[in-house]
């Protein structure tokens, strides 16, 4: 009983871990991953052939008392190229309004990128409005994030937002081990990736080229802790047996 | 019916604990070791993605074989023939045995138990699928064969290691719950290289549940099945 008990108890935990958890993709319990398809360009470049068209996001949202939800969303290819993320509130919503637009969706660059840079994949055209199609504002703070995930061209890429006529390029996470790069915005407009244009190999640094150390440093540690910990029993037990 | 120079309950039973738990520390070097070299073969590492085409494929055979070759090298004294459990004749286990069901009776049970526990992992996600609120289009079957066995391997080689070999080591040392503990933060670990910190508490829960349904169950069968079908399911899920 005790234990069909605690069985109970983890599926109360599994279902309200996936309850709070905003929907973020099919997440694998485990697997080798499921097949990468190749990235979905809106305008492939030259030397990449035609696949696929990218997906868009356009998600209604119920906003209840005035307080926009939290919130995660991307884009439908596997894995997905776009996500919008926002946190509870991050939204000024207006007295009056009940519904709220989400749209995310490849657009043609609005202007060439920066010298020095290229793009890395689309560019994509972030929005919140309300049902009669006015924007709604951001609250300040560190409250909405946009990921866009890497086309795998090597180097390190930097999320940039196309403002005041010219790409602004923003502080950026490197999503460990994987290859998506997140920041956080005050303002939606058009978010590109922007690769250095003579990048080559490496991950460029950043937490993604510290990885190897780090899994070297934790196994030398456990291995020096496993080793001095068998040493100091092997002696205690030479120290207890009793002579024959 | 003890495996030929396997050491008795009794004489299991009087090692000392920090030996167990070496060994599990052990244990999760060697898992550490074997999720960097799975990354290397995906060229994950230093590169930011996991690779595509069948080097994905080949990450997961070396990384399951890695593992393998891991609860092999670690397995302990109590992998023994005697020990496995659960014995259909008395229900009951030699506490802390290595818990892998072979007999007729014990091993049909696992498996019933595994695939209810597949229902449950899979429900959560297909609700959400079919709700909508996950995207997703599903694979064509083409590739499936390939990609399937290579999927069973892995899950199958981390519930060997994870909720075989290590749970037992850290049960030994530590007690049952915290080996429930120990086993779901590896799981969850593992999984963070490849999915991304965001998977963190689901995997967390997830095996914090494969942990209970190994001990509700006495076997490793039943999470390593439940475990498996609900990677397989994947296909259709993404």
């Amino acid at each position: 009983m005790r234990r069909l008990a605690a069985m109970g108890l983890a599926t109360a935990l599994l279902a309200l871990v996936w309850l709070v958890m905003p929907p973020t993709g099919l997440p694998l319990y485990d697997g080798i991953g499921l097949p990468q398809e190749p990235y979905r360009y809106l305008q492939p470049p030259r030397g990449q052939p035609n696949g696929l068209p990218p997906t868009a996001i356009h998600r209604a949202l119920i906003v209840a008392h005035g307080n926009s939800p939290i919130y995660k969303v991307s884009t439908g290819e596997s894995p997905p190229q776009a996500y919008f993320i926002m946190q509870y509130r991050a939204l000024k919503i207006l007295p009056g309004v009940r519904r709220i637009v989400i749209d995310v969706i490849a657009v043609p660059p609005p202007a060439p990128p920066p010298s020095g840079s290229k793009f890395d994949g689309n560019i994509y055209r972030y929005s919140v409005t309300t049902s009669s199609g006015a924007p709604v504002p951001l609250r300040g703070g560190p409250k909405v994030g946009v990921e866009l995930r890497g086309t795998g061209t090597p180097g390190t890429p930097t999320v940039a937002l196309y403002v005041g006529g010219q790409w602004v390029k923003l502080p950026t996470l490197v999503l460990l081990g994987t290859n998506y790069y997140l920041t956080n915005v005050r303002s939606l407009g058009n978010f590109t990736l922007l690769l250095p244009a003579k990048s080559t190999g490496g991950s460029g640094g950043g937490i993604g080229g510290a990885l190897p150390l780090i899994i070297a440093a934790i196994v030398l540690v456990l291995l020096a802790a496993a080793a001095i910990l068998l040493i100091r029993l092997s002696r205690r037990r030479a120290t207890t047996e009793p002579s024959s | 019916m003890r495996a030929a120079g396997a050491p008795g309950i009794g004489a299991l039973r009087s090692q000392p604990a920090g030996l167990a738990l070496a060994r599990a520390g052990i244990m999760l070097a060697g898992l550490a070791l074997a999720l960097a070299l799975r990354l290397d073969v995906a060229g994950g590492l230093g590169t930011g993605h996991l690779g595509s085409g069948y080097r994905p494929i080949a990450a997961g055979l070396v990384f399951a074989l890695a593992l393998f070759a891991i609860a092999w090298a670690a397995r302990g004294p109590r992998w023994s023939g005697s020990d496995l459990i659960p014995h259909r004749h008395t229900g009951r286990v030699p506490r802390n045995a290595m818990p892998v069901a072979t007999n007729a009776g014990g091993g049909a049970l696992a498996l019933a138990w595994g695939i209810l526990g597949a229902a449950v992992l899979v429900s959560f996600p297909l609700g959400f699928r079919l709700s909508g609120a996950i995207p997703g289009t599903g694979f064509p079957f083409g590739d499936f064969p390939l990609w399937a066995s290579i999927v069973t391997l892995v899950a199958v080689a981390e519930e060997v290691l994870l909720r075989g070999v290590l749970f037992a080591a850290v049960e030994e040392a530590l007690g049952t719950v915290l080996a429930v503990v120990v086993t779901a933060a590896a799981f969850a670990l593992v999984h963070v290289p490849l999915y991304g910190p965001t998977v963190l508490p689901l995997d967390c829960a997830v095996g914090i549940w494969l942990g209970t349904l190994r001990v509700v169950s006495r076997s490793v069968v039943a999470p390593a099945t439940a475990h498996t079908l609900a990677d397989l399911v994947a296909w259709w899920l993404a």
